[in-house]
């Protein structure tokens, strides 16, 4: 017998309040893997859409939400014209809902964006990409929840639009997305010659800053980032991030409290055996040792069941055709340590004053008690 | 009152001075100035009426409790702080109660190892010990029973076990006749007595039952927390 054959049997002899102990901890972590999964796959397939085969954005400055920065066909004439920049393409986003799909991204690209190279095109000729513009090109889901297919006209909010192809690309948000013809977005969203952002590739990819400064020289209304500095920087990931692990703490906060409550129950109903342990030995430490081993063990438990059921949720919401494939979650092994370790910190921190009082148990008095 | 010096009397295995203690905020007061010796080897019973004091005396000769007054001396040196009893507890002392206080759901095995475990020893190290004591016992065979589904007189008899597996030189017993009947109490008692004999250790036993106390080599008797016979 060990240490820890002392802290399973009581963990046994209790078995409800075990379970509930470990539900709790379980659902603080499932709720933060699960969330933070989801969130972190959004910003992931968003930061996809930004970056596909480019190396920096350009983007209207002091904009929070790049739905409503605006570069007219001027500026991206200089900037296509300055001397780091190999390509520069336009993307105009835009949110339309149509009947029973309150939400449906719609990205306005030109004829030559990347994204349509490196799509399967299940239906459709790439070539035809926009020599049409009453046409639109779907993502697979998109296509499969509009119940739309090739050469069919599809309702995409007010108008309605010949389908001339059906494409599949492994980001969530376009393969649930309706491609447009750049024109016939700009005409849609009413922002004639305007783009929501430029995808810049450049020559030399060592002349970031030098392209950076030269747009803050040209055209100081415009911003240049680097892919990953974007990302960093950008206000919506940070709300989006610091809003996912708010969620994920306040779960695990709930769960400590669950994990407090069994421990100080786990004390207070056995303070005369403890006093036993005590009067055979045991010293203040052992005694808050045993305790604290219980809520490691059911903080450990609880994270390990909360990380399966995570998972478990994820792939369903993955799955979920009600989700229209919005949800592409990544699954990050660090986040799950950090999930686990939050979990057991969580535990000790919620067994550390029944613990305290652990040690401090008067043996000779609590020997009286019945 | 036993008649305490340092100078005239051979060292001591536990030796204590002043004793005062009281409980409700000083409203009950259980020892009043308590002195008392034990040499090496005494059997010594304490004696007296519920509430006199014993159990209290006993608690905090062993270490279960602190004195509001006084001190406690073990070969000479000081109890003085939750380390030093503890390290009593674990290594000079151990207490035999009136209900037997074994844990429940742990085998008997397991409740003999608890001490063990407390002083840092290996449960292989302690097995054979266990063994032996509970063999001199005679409920070998129950070993990996729950201490819930042993019976009374068994209870108590694990509790002694439990208490000689570290070999303590000094045995406490907490009126441990007290919840069994007659014969199975006289039982436990020569038990007590012949193993405490055995294991050369002494013996500090608080009752209320005369004859019993009678039996000891040395009748201490408390009344309203003070030693008013001994001898």
């Amino acid at each position: 017998m060990n240490h820890l054959r002392l802290v399973a049997i009581n963990l046994r002899r209790h078995r409800v309040r075990t379970i509930i102990g470990v539900a709790g901890i379980a659902l603080g972590v499932a709720a933060m893997f699960s969330v933070v999964a989801v969130v972190r796959g959004a910003i992931g397939m968003f930061q996809g859409i930004l970056a596909h085969d480019s190396e920096m954005l350009v983007f209207e400055r002091s904009v929070s939400d790049l739905f409503f920065s605006a570069i007219d066909d001027e500026d991206l004439l200089k900037v296509r014209a300055m001397p780091e920049v190999a390509t520069a393409l336009p993307l105009l986003f835009g949110l339309v809902s149509t009947e029973g799909h309150p939400v449906v991204t719609c990205f306005g690209v030109s004829p030559e964006d990347p994204r349509l190279d490196s799509a399967a095109w299940l239906a459709g000729q790439r070539t035809a990409f926009g020599s049409r513009e009453d046409t639109v090109v779907l993502g697979a889901r998109a296509a499969e929840f509009l119940e739309a297919a090739m050469g069919e006209r599809v309702r995409i909010g007010a108008h309605t639009y010949e389908v001339a192809g059906i494409i599949r690309t492994r980001n969530g948000f376009e393969d649930g997305g309706v491609f447009m013809p750049l024109p016939t977005a700009r005409s849609y969203f009413r922002r004639e010659g305007v783009s929501s952002i430029l995808t810049i590739k450049l020559h030399d990819s060592s002349a970031a800053a030098a392209f950076r400064a030269r747009v803050a020289a040209e055209i100081p209304y415009l911003i240049a980032l680097e892919n990953a500095e974007f990302n960093r920087g950008y206000s919506q990931f940070k709300i989006l991030r610091a809003t996912s692990w708010a969620v994920g703490l306040a779960a695990f906060l709930l769960g400590g409290l669950g994990v407090a409550n069994t421990m100080v129950l786990s004390v207070f109903v056995r303070i005369r055996e403890l006093a036993i342990l005590k009067s055979c030995g045991f010293s203040p430490r052992q005694a808050a040792s045993l305790i604290l081993g219980e809520a490691l063990v059911v903080s450990l438990a609880g994270a390990l069941l909360g990380l399966a059921l995570g998972f478990a949720a994820v792939v369903t919401m993955e799955h979920l055709p009600l989700l229209q494939g919005y949800v592409m979650p990544s699954i990050e092994w660090p986040v799950a340590a950090a999930a686990v370790l939050v979990a057991v910190f969580t535990g000790a921190v919620g067994a550390a004053w029944p613990a305290r009082f652990a040690m401090r148990i008067e043996t000779a008095r609590a020997l009286r008690y019945e | 009152m036993y008649p305490f010096s340092h100078h005239t009397q051979p060292e001591s295995l536990i030796t204590a001075t002043g004793l005062w203690k009281s409980f409700d905020r000083g409203r009950i007061r259980v020892l009043q100035g308590v002195d008392l010796r034990v040499q090496a080897g005494e059997t010594v019973a304490l004696c007296g009426a519920s509430g006199s004091g014993k159990s209290t005396l006993l608690n905090i000769l062993g270490g279960l409790d602190s004195p509001d007054e006084g001190e406690v001396r073990v070969d000479n040196q000081p109890i003085r702080t939750p380390a030093q009893r503890t390290a009593l507890l674990r290594h000079t002392v151990g207490f035999v109660f009136q209900l037997h206080n074994l844990v429940p759901d742990l085998t008997l095995r397991e409740n003999c190892l608890v001490p063990a475990l407390a002083a840092g020893r290996r449960p292989a190290e302690a097995l054979p010990r266990i063994q032996e004591l509970l063999a001199a016992t005679g409920i070998a065979h129950r070993i990996d029973r729950p201490a819930q589904e042993l019976s009374g007189g068994e209870r108590q008899r694990a509790a002694l076990c439990r208490a000689l597996v570290n070999r303590p030189r000094l045995v406490l017993a907490d009126e441990p006749t007290g919840s069994l009947d007659e014969e199975n109490g006289a039982r436990i008692f020569r038990l007590l007595i012949d193993l405490v004999a055995r294991e050369n250790a002494t013996l500090i036993l608080a009752t209320h039952d005369r004859p019993l106390a009678e039996s000891c080599s040395r009748l201490v008797l408390v009344r309203d927390g003070r030693i008013v016979h001994d001898g």
